[in-house]
């Protein structure tokens, strides 16, 4: 693990001089620059809106067996129970993602509780036993492994019934090894010949993932065929202990891992159900960070009170064709640059986009990510003016700034707005990442669902 | 980010010695019908000036593209797709390790940021977000000259 992970506890550098660069072309406009100074780590929260559809979001350093610090993780705290049972147990620390889709806990946060395994039945046609439903979930890089189970999911004041959940396999033994096929599908093993399968809280730097994105379930027409010719096998049927004995598996769709907002029923039994998407707001930031930041996690749009659109929001439509070369994306344009892969995902822990004109020979593998991060050198942040359009003539002029990695890792901040890099992407693609998130107020809504224009899409 | 071993003599020959159940790069254009009948998809081809595009079709809407160069040879496959493709396959089985930085230290949240491989024999791109997986890999030695495959998609 990089020393650059390690916290000096106070942060170089406070005072930052804002100059607007009047008539730059190109869309980049100024730049910011800052002198020394010591200051303490912040703590910066906004605590509205408030209700009992709302939950409190935390930027921190991580779950307490994480001790090397998260960058830019945003995480809730999730209670898990057995279902229809009073036998529950709350979890911190569970990454909040909108990029993903279902809840996924570690295997040991809930080994005190009797969860129902999900079982499928034998399948005649396609040969396959009864037995388990077990998943491999793959990132672009990075996996996790383990069963399905089914639980009640409580957060703040909305309950889903008996939801089929994923349980990540971090107990280590009598547990299913993990398939091949899975080790290949997360990426394969590291230089060093370790697993890419994330299986426990320090790999995955969470105690679990709530994913919240724009759809209902985490897999659809290939794990409900079990027709996976050509790919990874992402749903297992598993008749027992022996991962030899595991075979690809044909799963309903409601049977897959579930987004635990669509099945949300609300404890105050308010007139509609806040299960159609869901709002992040987080609060501004200082320039160089804050060592926690608090924000809000908002259940429903446009279902009560403290749920609507606000007036002068932005809707981008992603690309709602699946025949479609940008499927699930906008568009993106910095000065003559397009970027038309485009998305919003809070859990990308940064900007990513590739940006040729930015330094990226940061000093460190800081933050504990293998490189990849900008470094604008020395004390001058590089800002761009971004629009974000949809197919539907829906624009935003979002100004960014990147500020130098190596400057915002050597404090003990771990919330950042102003955090960015490129892992070499030349084509085209722009993550707005948990940087674009502060100072915010993010909707996504979620495909299928109620609502007044029907998902696909984000709006801010 | 972990970077692609010098291409010694065993990785080459895995590479460009093309077994013949399965296209991967540097393989002949004739395997692409092998990768048609694998992902049970249908293929549309196009002649274009310096290469000819196939592009395999599945029913969920995903789509592989391989590009096959005036030699005959497959020089760059393109995927957007809801599952993650299996890269072994596709790519060749030296590819698929290959291919990967190194997530350990980056977390989930570091886990899903895209991601390029440059070397002087193999490029490959790995990105997009979950139900949209994308990516793109060629060997720019059999790339036609004066092509910027960076710009196949």
């Amino acid at each position: 693990m990089p020393t650059a992970c390690a916290r000096p506890g106070l942060l170089l550098a406070a005072l930052w001089v804002l100059f607007v660069c009047v008539g730059c072309g190109g869309g980049s406009s100024s730049v910011t620059t800052y002198s020394g100074g010591l200051i303490p780590a912040t703590t910066v929260s906004l605590d509205m809106p408030t209700g009992a559809n709302t939950t409190e979001v935390i930027v921190d350093g991580g779950p307490a067996s994480f001790s090397f610090g998260a960058m830019n993780t945003p995480y809730v705290t999730v209670t898990v129970c057995a279902p229809n049972s009073s036998s529950c147990v709350t979890i911190d620390h569970v990454f909040l993602d909108t990029g993903s889709y279902g809840l996924r806990v570690l295997k040991s946060r809930v080994s005190s509780l009797s969860l129902p395994a999900l079982t499928l039945a034998a399948d005649a046609q396609r040969q396959t036993p009864a037995g388990t439903a077990v998943e491999c979930y793959p990132f672009v890089l990075g996996g996790v492994w383990g069963p399905l189970a089914r639980a009640d999911v409580h957060m703040a004041g909305e309950t889903a019934t008996a939801i089929p959940i994923q349980l990540i396999d971090d107990t280590g033994s009598g547990q299913l090894a993990v398939p091949a096929d899975c080790i290949a599908a997360a990426g394969g093993p590291s230089s060093s010949g370790q697993s890419p399968i994330f299986d426990s809280a320090a790999s995955l730097q969470a105690n679990g993932i709530l994913g919240i994105g724009m759809m209902g379930f985490d897999c659809g027409l290939t794990c409900s065929t079990g027709n996976y010719a050509g790919f990874h096998i992402q749903y297992y049927v598993c008749p027992d202990q022996v991962t030899a004995n595991c075979q690809a598996a044909a799963i309903a769709s409601d049977q897959q891992t579930q987004n635990p907002v669509v099945h949300f029923v609300p404890d105050d039994g308010n007139p509609q159900p806040d299960n159609n998407g869901t709002i992040i707001s987080l609060p501004a930031l200082p320039t160089l960070g804050a060592g926690v930041a608090r924000g809000r996690l908002v259940f429903g749009i446009g279902t009560r009170g403290n749920n609507q659109i606000a007036p002068g929001a932005t809707m981008l439509r992603v690309d709602a064709n699946p025949a479609s070369p940008a499927y699930l994306y906008f568009t993106t344009t910095i000065g003559t640059t397009s970027y038309p892969y485009s998305y919003i995902d809070s859990g990308s822990n940064a900007y990513f986009f590739n940006d040729a004109s930015i330094r990226q020979s940061c000093s460190s593998s800081a933050g504990g990510q293998s490189g990849g991060w900008y470094c604008p050198s020395g004390t001058v942040a590089v800002l761009r003016r971004a629009s974000l359009s949809d197919a539907f003539g829906n624009t935003a002029s979002v100004d960014i700034s990147i500020a130098n990695a190596d400057l915002l890792f050597s404090g003990s901040s771990s919330a950042f707005a102003n955090l960015g890099g490129s892992l070499g992407q030349t084509w085209q693609s722009f993550a707005w990442g948990l940087s674009f998130f502060f100072g915010r107020s993010v909707y996504t809504s979620i495909w299928g669902q109620a609502l007044s224009t029907n998902g696909p899409w984000n709006a801010f | 980010m972990r970077m692609l071993r010098p291409c010694v003599l065993a990785s080459c020959v895995a590479l460009f010695g093309a077994t013949e159940a399965q296209a991967v790069l540097g393989a002949h254009a004739d395997t692409v019908q092998a990768d048609q009948v694998r992902f049970q998809g249908v293929r549309a081809s196009r002649v274009l000036p310096q290469m000819t595009a196939h592009e395999i079709s599945l029913p969920d809407g995903s789509t592989v593209k391989e590009y096959v160069n005036a030699s005959g040879l497959v020089f760059a496959v393109a995927w957007r797709t809801r599952l993650k493709p299996d890269l072994a396959n596709l790519l060749g089985s030296t590819v698929s390790v290959a291919a990967a930085g190194d997530p350990r230290g980056a977390g989930v949240a570091g886990s899903k940021a895209p991601r390029l491989v440059r070397q002087a024999n193999l490029v490959v791109h790995q990105g997009g977000r979950m139900n949209a997986f994308a990516g793109l890999a060629y060997v720019p030695n059999l790339v036609p000259e004066g092509f910027d495959a960076d710009s196949l998609r």
